[in-house]
């Protein structure tokens, strides 16, 4: 890692794992995200949510510098991402190079999956591990194997990726991402594009990963899985960060209005069950 | 190589006679292959199990063929079964009968490509097949064939140069004459070569135009 | 030829007709070929970052899809000379269609690269290959997958139009006709024969082209791309 520049953005303590200090982004005029601030801890399952057009995705992808953005910064074990500052303090864009160092630890699991349809399913798996973590073929094989028998697909290894279902792509993706062993999986909407029966087999390798205790930031609408699976859930909304706190409280005890309107919708359209006595507004059927 | 503009000056009567009968021809043999082209369109795709055979070997034998042979047929071909046509015709009807085999595949994808829900929606409310094919189909359908329409235009366009060689006073036969005549060759030919230039473009960019005029209700 | 002159005309005439057609072929193959050499850096000129080199490129496809395929033949026979080339005609004949349907086939390329969805883009950042990976392992793989029908396609029209190289002296299938009906007088039977023989070639190319296409495709069902 660069030491130097390490040294003046690291903090004393054993600093977060990401950690994002108001990061403000424009799109044009638009501005999409408005200085946002987070932390995520090693371990902890952030769960992102709020309605379209939030800037969630954006947020998500600026962590691993799929997205610029102009102010603020993004740090990855104390480690600058995607920026450096100068002598002068002033910022410039990091190198290439620097950028994929940054990449090796992070993964990203994305709503249209983004499989390479040209190769096998353990290609897409372990292609990454043997071109930028320079594993030997039959080790990059042979770990692939591994992670792709972890989520339920050994049997789909030379089969090509449009011949799945979404649910199995998806987890393709997730094997994928686990592959490569990264220090944390960001998840944009892993679920969003899924036809709703084939979501479950999606959201169960997913819990079985944070009970593992993987380093996970999930963009999601899927708030029943937020509400099980987060040890905190983040609120945006027009690029604002509402709200953050441990599910119980930002769901059943939300402290902004906006919060509140925003999962009242949510509850409404999806007979959102919340078996906590007296939390539901009218009785709704068991799931 | 020198080549001595004022000579341009001495063939322009004939070079103009030129551009004009490109343009005429051009547009003549357009039209003709809008027409019929349409029609086989029409008939392949209304199914008309009489004309499926007929329609098929037309558009195989000229889209398969180059117009160049098709031309000799015509004009060399002709007289010995009776039927001399002048340089013009062979060059209008010649470049119209290839030009429909290739409208003729277009108007069939374009009719094939309006959703049969809606077709389902008008047969549901007792409009009659004519009357579906002009209100519902054709309006549509005119917008989905003006860009592969412009294209081939143009084609046709460029394809009347071939029409120097069965001798038919185009441009292209003009420019031709004067480098046998003044033995400078490479310029006027590049002149001539960016004289089409600028009239593909101009003709690509009035198809554009009419495609951003026709397709409005498509955008967002 | 002594043995050749003793045959029935008629035989002679279609041995005649025959090379010719031979001839067509090889001068659309040495086209093609030199043709895609051509166009994969007007395609790559085509994409290219900078602006000028974009410029170069869309110059490059709209002159050579802009001017009839005859009269640049023409210029390419009358300028080579001007170079100092003295090139014998099949060769300024290849060279001239090779440069025209470079045009169609970098548009051709290009329409393969834009097809690949952004998203596998992505997941190539996301996963931290570099410039080069992305170009060796996802782009051009399938772009060259996506492009293969209309490049197909393009090699089989460059066939119909090589009838043109018998204006600038190659002894191809319509010139050999042109001989033969200076001499036999039978205009219909020979033209016609001409363009049969161009059908029936076609015919097989068309049948070639997509078995080349299923073969690219084995097992790899086309969803989204």
């Amino acid at each position: 890692m660069r030491e130097a520049v390490a040294e003046a953005g690291a903090k004393p303590s054993t600093p977060p794992l990401i950690e994002a200090v108001g990061v403000s982004k424009w799109f044009g005029a638009h501005q999409v995200l408005s200085s946002v601030s987070f932390a995520v801890e090693p371990s902890e399952v952030v769960c992102i949510i709020g309605p379209s057009g939030s800037g969630k995705s954006t947020l998500l992808r600026c962590m691993n510098f799929l997205e610029e953005f102009e102010e603020g910064e993004i740090y990855l074990r104390g480690v600058p991402v995607g920026y450096a500052n100068s002598a002068a303090g002033r910022r410039i864009r990091d190198k290439e190079r620097n950028l994929e160092t940054l990449r090796r630890d992070l993964a990203m699991v994305f709503q249209q999956f983004n499989l390479w349809p040209h190769m096998t399913v353990l290609d897409n798996v372990a292609q990454p591990l043997i071109l930028v973590h320079k594993k030997r073929p039959e080790e990059a094989r042979e770990r692939a194997r591994r992670v792709l028998e972890k989520v339920g697909l050994a049997e789909k290894i030379g089969e090509y990726p449009l011949r799945l279902s979404g649910g199995q792509q998806q987890r393709v993706g997730i094997a994928r991402a686990l592959a490569v062993e990264p220090a944390a999986i960001l998840f944009d909407e892993p679920t969003s594009s899924l036809d709703p029966e084939l979501i479950g087999e999606v959201l169960s390798v997913m819990k079985e990963l944070a009970r593992e205790g993987l380093t996970m930031v999930i963009v999601t609408h899927e708030m029943h899985f937020a509400a099980e699976v987060a040890d905190r859930v983040i609120f945006l909304d027009r690029g604002v960060k509402v709200e953050e706190g441990v599910p119980s409280e930002l769901f059943f005890r939300p402290k902004s209005e906006r919060t509140r309107r925003f999962l009242e919708t949510w509850i409404e359209r999806n007979s959102l069950f919340l078996d906590r006595p007296g939390t539901a507004s009218r009785p709704h059927p068991a799931p | 190589m020198s080549f001595d503009p004022s000579l341009l000056a001495s063939y322009a009567p004939q070079l103009r006679e030129g551009l004009e009968l490109t343009v005429v021809i051009w547009l003549l043999g357009s039209a003709l292959a809008v027409a019929l082209g349409f029609m086989l369109g029409l008939a392949s795709y209304a199914g008309v199990a009489a004309l499926a055979w007929p329609v098929r070997i037309y558009v195989e034998f000229f889209r398969g063929t180059p117009l160049l042979a098709q031309l000799f047929i015509a004009y060399y071909g002709g007289p010995s079964i009776g039927i001399t046509l002048d340089a013009f015709t062979v060059g209008v009807a010649g470049l119209g009968l290839y030009g429909a085999a290739y409208f003729a595949e277009i108007f069939r994808a374009g009719f094939a490509s309006i959703p049969e829900g809606q077709l389902e929606a008008a047969r549901s409310f007792g409009i009659p097949r004519m009357a579906r094919i002009r209100r519902v189909i054709l309006p549509q359908m005119l917008v989905l064939v003006v860009p592969s329409s412009t294209n081939l235009l143009i084609i046709l366009l460029k394809d009347t140069a071939i029409l120097s060689i069965v001798t038919v006073p185009e441009l292209t036969f003009q420019v031709t004459g004067m480098t046998l005549e003044t033995f400078s060759y490479v310029e006027p030919f590049a002149a001539l070569a960016a004289f089409y230039w600028a009239l593909t473009e101009l003709v690509a960019f009035l198809g554009r135009r009419a495609e951003l005029r026709l397709g409005g209700y498509l955008r967002p | 030829m002594s043995a050749f002159q003793h045959l029935p005309s008629l035989w002679q005439s279609s041995a005649l007709l025959a090379a010719g057609a031979g001839m067509t072929i090889a001068v659309s193959l040495a086209g093609n070929a030199l043709g895609l050499l051509i166009a994969v850096p007007v395609c790559l000129l085509r994409l290219a970052r900078g602006r000028g080199a974009r410029a170069a490129g869309s110059a490059y496809v709209s002159f050579f899809r802009g001017v009839p395929l005859l009269v640049q033949l023409l210029v390419v026979y009358y300028f080579l000379p001007a170079l100092g080339l003295d090139l014998p005609p099949f060769v300024a004949a290849a060279i001239g269609l090779a440069v025209c349907t470079a045009a169609y086939q970098a548009e051709n390329l290009r329409g393969g690269f834009l097809i690949i969805p952004a998203g596998q883009i992505d997941a190539a950042r996301a996963f931290g290959y570099n410039g080069l990976q992305r170009q060796r392992y996802i782009l051009i793989p399938q772009a060259l997958r996506a492009a293969a029908p209309t490049v197909i396609n393009e090699m089989i029209l460059i066939l119909k139009a090589s009838s043109l190289v018998s204006v600038v002296g190659v002894a191809d299938l319509m010139r050999v006709s042109q001989n033969i009906v200076a001499r036999e007088l039978d205009p219909i039977r020979w033209y016609t024969a001409a363009a049969l023989i161009y059908l029936v070639i076609n015919l097989v190319l068309a049948l070639l082209g997509r078995a080349a296409e299923r073969r690219l495709n084995a097992g790899y069902a086309r969803g989204t791309l």
